[in-house]
């Protein structure tokens, strides 16, 4: 079997576990990648909300804090990211799926229209890369701190897998709140990131992908790309959804280790390691 | 290389022993269930129930309304207001809203610097337009009282009158009465969000012109 499809099929048995909720299966386990549990079929809890939930308005009272809200999702995506790095981005999350589909036309425009290409070419790019540490900290952890929910309230994954799905499966039972709209804007931002650039919200702004990142440092699975026999080539390069420089990374924080450039590498020299 | 191996093993070995302490130590699994995944995240869908002023007849469930709303409502009309502890919402509403149109206060473990309790049951009378207003206060965290009487079966109430059947919180019943088809009897209004004390003097004036309007051929 195909490597690329051996993934995919991984991708959809982990949509499908995330969705076991329609079976009425409701657990209590946070999933370790970004799905929203209030999607009306969501089985398990977004790591985030339980971050949130743990922090809530602490600066304000100290005693609202909840250690094993805090340590729950943490320690869960702790260990996954120990054993596979961000591999989860690449394997298990609902959202990459939504991104390996629509990762195809941004490709297609990078192909046809320069400007996109020069995008992702621009030295300011790599900096925007560390948006996503920011909305961690900022969005989900400072401002439960001291204001509330924030992220939540204008989370896209929730709009596309929450808010409508309630409001396709419970026509006028719900009116748009007030935060609404600005969420509806972002959401519509997010979906053209996905369609201009390849997996954009994994690059730039997704928070649970940016506390993975720093686990490819030390995961046991990781990329490894021999270096001796590598003819730079760079065909590795152009086929990475998240635009890496596949020939000179090293346990890069980027690499969500879908495998493309084993896939597509014609001297075999990029390798998963720690299998 | 080695090192890095080690420190691997000993992540590795420190997050699975944490995940079983947290997970059998602590009531995490259910509070994570009860709280988020089976409880419905309005933040998270950035919605609210389309519920704004609509009395109905039918309870949700198709059962009577309870003895204790009867008894109150012959003196006048019935707030009810239900919510749980860790509510932001319901906190919201309580100390910005009802506190000071019932000029009560309110508990609220999410502000104030000790441990504080919300009580699971509130009950008060107030006067407004010379009509009386009973309001009653649900804290329905503890589950075990629902069985318990008569706590239990105020909070059993909560299902007659949700009419999303979400368990959103807060939840607030307006009870007078009506007239329907023929017949005056008791109607009611669930709302899941009041933001000013202007709606909810509003609502409260709403409910009392209906009352009076109705109560003597109710009798």
């Amino acid at each position: 079997m195909k490597f690329q499809l051996k993934r995919l099929i991984s991708q959809i048995i982990f949509l499908f576990s995330a969705n076991l909720g329609a079976l009425g299966i409701k657990t209590g386990f946070c999933v370790p990648f970004f799905y929203c549990n209030a999607c009306p079929a969501a089985s398990s809890a977004c790591p985030l909300r339980s971050m949130e939930l743990s922090v809530y308005k602490v600066f304000n009272n100290p005693n609202n804090f909840s250690l094993k809200l805090f340590l729950y999702p943490i320690i869960i995506l702790g260990g996954v990211a120990v054993l596979t790095g961000r591999a989860v981005c690449g394997w298990a999350c609902p959202i990459g799926l939504l991104q390996r589909a629509t990762g195809r036309v941004a490709r297609f425009l990078k192909k046809k229209i320069p400007f996109f290409k020069r995008i992702g070419q621009h030295k300011i790019e790599r900096y925007l890369r560390y948006s996503k540490y920011l909305v961690l900290i900022g969005l989900v952890f400072l401002t439960s701190i001291f204001i509330g929910f924030v992220f939540t309230d204008i989370c896209p994954i929730g709009m596309l897998t929450g808010t409508f799905p309630i409001m396709i499966l419970k026509p006028g039972v719900y009116i748009p709140a007030s935060y609404f709209y600005p969420a509806l804007i972002i959401f519509i931002l997010f979906f053209l990131l996905i369609f201009l650039i390849e997996r954009g919200w994994c690059r730039y702004f997704c928070p649970i992908g940016a506390f993975l990142a720093p686990f490819n440092k030390v995961s046991i699975i990781h990329m490894k790309v021999d270096d001796k026999k590598c003819k730079h080539c760079n065909i590795c390069s152009d086929v990475c959804p998240m635009g890496i420089d596949v020939p000179n990374m090293n346990r890069d924080p980027e690499c969500i280790l879908c495998g493309k450039c084993v896939s597509e590498c014609p001297y075999s020299v990029v390798k998963f390691k720690g299998i | 290389m080695k090192s890095l191996q080690i420190l691997q093993i000993i992540m590795l070995f420190v997050l699975v022993i944490g995940f079983f302490s947290v997970l059998f130590t602590t009531d995490v699994y259910d509070e994570v269930q009860r709280k988020i995944v089976e409880e419905l995240c309005l933040s998270c869908i950035k919605l609210k129930p389309n519920t704004i002023k609509e009395y109905r007849f039918e309870t949700t469930n198709g059962a009577p309304h309870p003895d204790f709303i009867l008894e109150n409502l012959s003196k006048g009309p019935i707030i009810l207001d239900y919510r749980i502890t860790f509510c932001p919402g319901c906190h919201d509403l309580e100390n910005n809203v009802f506190s000071k149109v019932f000029n009560i206060s309110f508990p609220n473990p999410l502000e104030d610097d000790e441990d504080t309790e919300i009580p699971d049951l509130l009950y008060l009378e107030r006067q407004f337009k010379n009509t009386n207003i009973t309001f009653i206060h649900f804290n329905t965290d503890d589950n075990n009282s629902l069985d318990v009487s008569p706590d239990g079966i105020y909070a059993k109430s909560r299902n007659i009158y949700d009419i999303v059947g979400d368990e959103g919180n807060p939840m607030v019943v307006f009870i007078t009465y009506g007239y329907n088809h023929g017949f005056i009897q008791p109607c009611y209004s669930t709302l899941y969000e009041i933001t000013t004390q202007e709606e909810l003097l509003e609502l409260i004036y709403e409910s009392i012109d209906l009352y009076n309007e109705h109560k003597d051929a109710s009798n």
